[in-house]
């Protein structure tokens, strides 16, 4: 948002003063604490990768070809 | 000793942003790394922040947030992952470039800073003002920023709140333990008179060095033409044509706009094209495009008569010593680090900032009087090949890292 410099127009969209102590200190801990989710996240995805996704792969395969079988027979049904 | 430089790239401005100094370094003993967010080189000793596509993520959803509060430098976590790494463990000095470019929080320059001997090159201004790089004339960043002239400039903000993001840069500087480096008079000016940085007591003046020996002598002038493709005869003026607000390039089209040249001239313009179409009646335009090859880069100085440098906001200005370690002169607006760079007015020429009018005088007056190019070309190669070697700069960083230990050290 442009203004023409006049101090009254400054920070008129004042919804968020983080420049007080208060909002410094929470603002102080966000990168911590970001980063700790951030390696929760690739904690938790590599361990997918390493377990659930292997042990997900025979369900997935089982599922397409029982849903293979059954549209293949209602095909065969049709025709008939 | 090791040496952590940090940057957030490592080719773009590799001359200034630590990446050189690996190589540069090594003779004299000091093993660098580089810790960077978007690494571009295959060197080993480069190293990336981010793991992959997940950080990438991240960073894009901070980005949006800083955007929409209008804040900047508050959420990034990666020079936090600094700490886990083991290069930054092993190195003895940490020096800091270019991290304000979406790398950092501001919170965590204490905490870092607290835990290895600190240099921060201070490329531009953006630490001691509420969000621009560049003051520009605004004296507004001496007293608290806030009700900001012009928010759209780098880096925008969509509301105001400039006078939020000084008073936490105040706060945060309060406590920082760093040594400062500034590559200009100008930036040591402004980082003195801060009421930010104003109170730190190791500001370095280190002024970027060059190597001088390999820019072309005089005699190779003809030579060059003949190989660009330009009139031996002609007037030629040797500028960067880019959109870069900062970069005033259409200040020079105003300027070349005014009259035709009295004798004929040349435009030679390095990195982006067709950005000079309305001159091509009045000039012989040559655009080289982004010049990555050296010899080329050696041969558009010696070509050249002339450096313009219409920039109304430089930290330095490299391509003004460059030009001066070629023998050229360099014509500039005051109000920026490239007067002082260049030593105007007795060898630079330095005219009011924003004035057209001023600027194409200087210009005609160049190619009016030769013997005075001549002369400002040939001091400002002395200038160059005595004060800025790159020997010299190399000395005078290695004692700023050696001081910084050594002060740590004792402390």
């Amino acid at each position: 948002m442009m203004h023409n410099g006049d101090p009254s127009e400054a920070s008129s969209d004042n919804d968020l003063d983080y420049s007080s102590p208060a909002a410094q200190d929470s603002l102080r801990d966000i990168t911590a604490f970001i980063t700790e989710v951030r390696s929760n996240l690739y904690r938790r995805t590599a361990l997918y990768e390493r377990t659930l996704g292997l042990a997900v792969i025979p369900v997935l395969i089982r599922r397409a070809l029982i849903r293979l079988r059954r549209r293949i027979k209602r095909r065969g049904q049709v025709n008939r | 000793m090791n040496v952590l430089q940090v940057n957030y790239t490592d080719l773009d401005g590799r001359r200034f942003n630590g990446y050189d100094l690996i190589a540069d370094l090594r003779p004299r003993g000091f093993d660098c790394k580089q810790a960077v967010l978007t690494r571009r080189s295959k060197d080993p000793a480069v190293f990336s922040l981010w793991e992959g596509t997940v950080d990438e993520g991240i960073h894009g959803a901070l980005d949006k947030i800083e955007t929409k509060h209008s804040m900047s430098n508050l959420l990034f976590p990666w020079l936090r992952l600094l700490s886990e790494r083991p290069e930054f463990a092993a190195a003895d000095v940490v020096h800091y470039h270019l991290i304000h470019n979406q790398m950092m929080s501001l919170f965590d320059l204490p905490w870092l800073f607290r835990m290895k001997p600190s240099v921060i090159t201070m490329h531009d201004a953006w630490f001691l003002t509420g969000r621009c790089i560049q003051p520009q004339g605004c004296e507004r960043w001496r007293t608290g920023c806030g009700a900001c002239p012009d928010l759209s400039t780098v880096f925008p903000m969509r509301s105001d709140h400039s006078d939020q993001m000084w008073r936490i840069k105040r706060d945060v500087f309060a406590d920082l333990e760093a040594d400062v480096v500034v590559a200009s008079e100008y930036t040591r000016q402004l980082v003195r008179q801060s009421p930010i940085t104003g109170h730190l007591p190791h500001v370095h003046l280190v002024p970027f060095g060059i190597r001088a020996d390999s820019y072309l002598p005089d005699d190779a002038r003809a030579t060059s033409r003949r190989v660009l493709g330009i009139p031996e005869d002609d007037f030629v003026i040797l500028f960067r044509s880019t959109a870069s607000a900062y970069k005033g390039l259409r200040y020079l089209i105003d300027a070349l706009s005014l009259r035709p040249p009295a004798r004929p001239t040349t435009l030679l313009a390095v990195d982006q094209r067709r950005l000079l179409t309305s001159l091509a009646g009045e000039y012989n335009i040559l655009e080289l495009g982004w010049v990555e090859d050296e010899s080329l880069y050696h041969m558009m100085y010696s070509a050249a008569d002339v450096l313009v440098m219409p920039s109304t906001a430089e930290g330095f200005g490299l391509m003004a010593l460059e030009a001066m370690a070629a023998g050229r002169p360099v014509v500039s607006f005051a109000g920026t680090a490239v007067p002082s760079v260049t030593r105007a007015p007795e060898c630079g020429i330095a005219v009011p900032m924003g004035d057209s009018i001023a600027l194409r005088e200087a210009l005609d007056q160049l190619a009016a009087n030769r013997a005075d190019a001549l002369r400002r070309g040939q001091l400002g190669r002395r200038i160059a090949r005595d004060e800025h070697r790159h020997e010299r700069y190399l000395d005078a960083l290695t004692d700023v890292y050696n001081s910084a230990a050594e002060r740590r050290r004792v402390s």
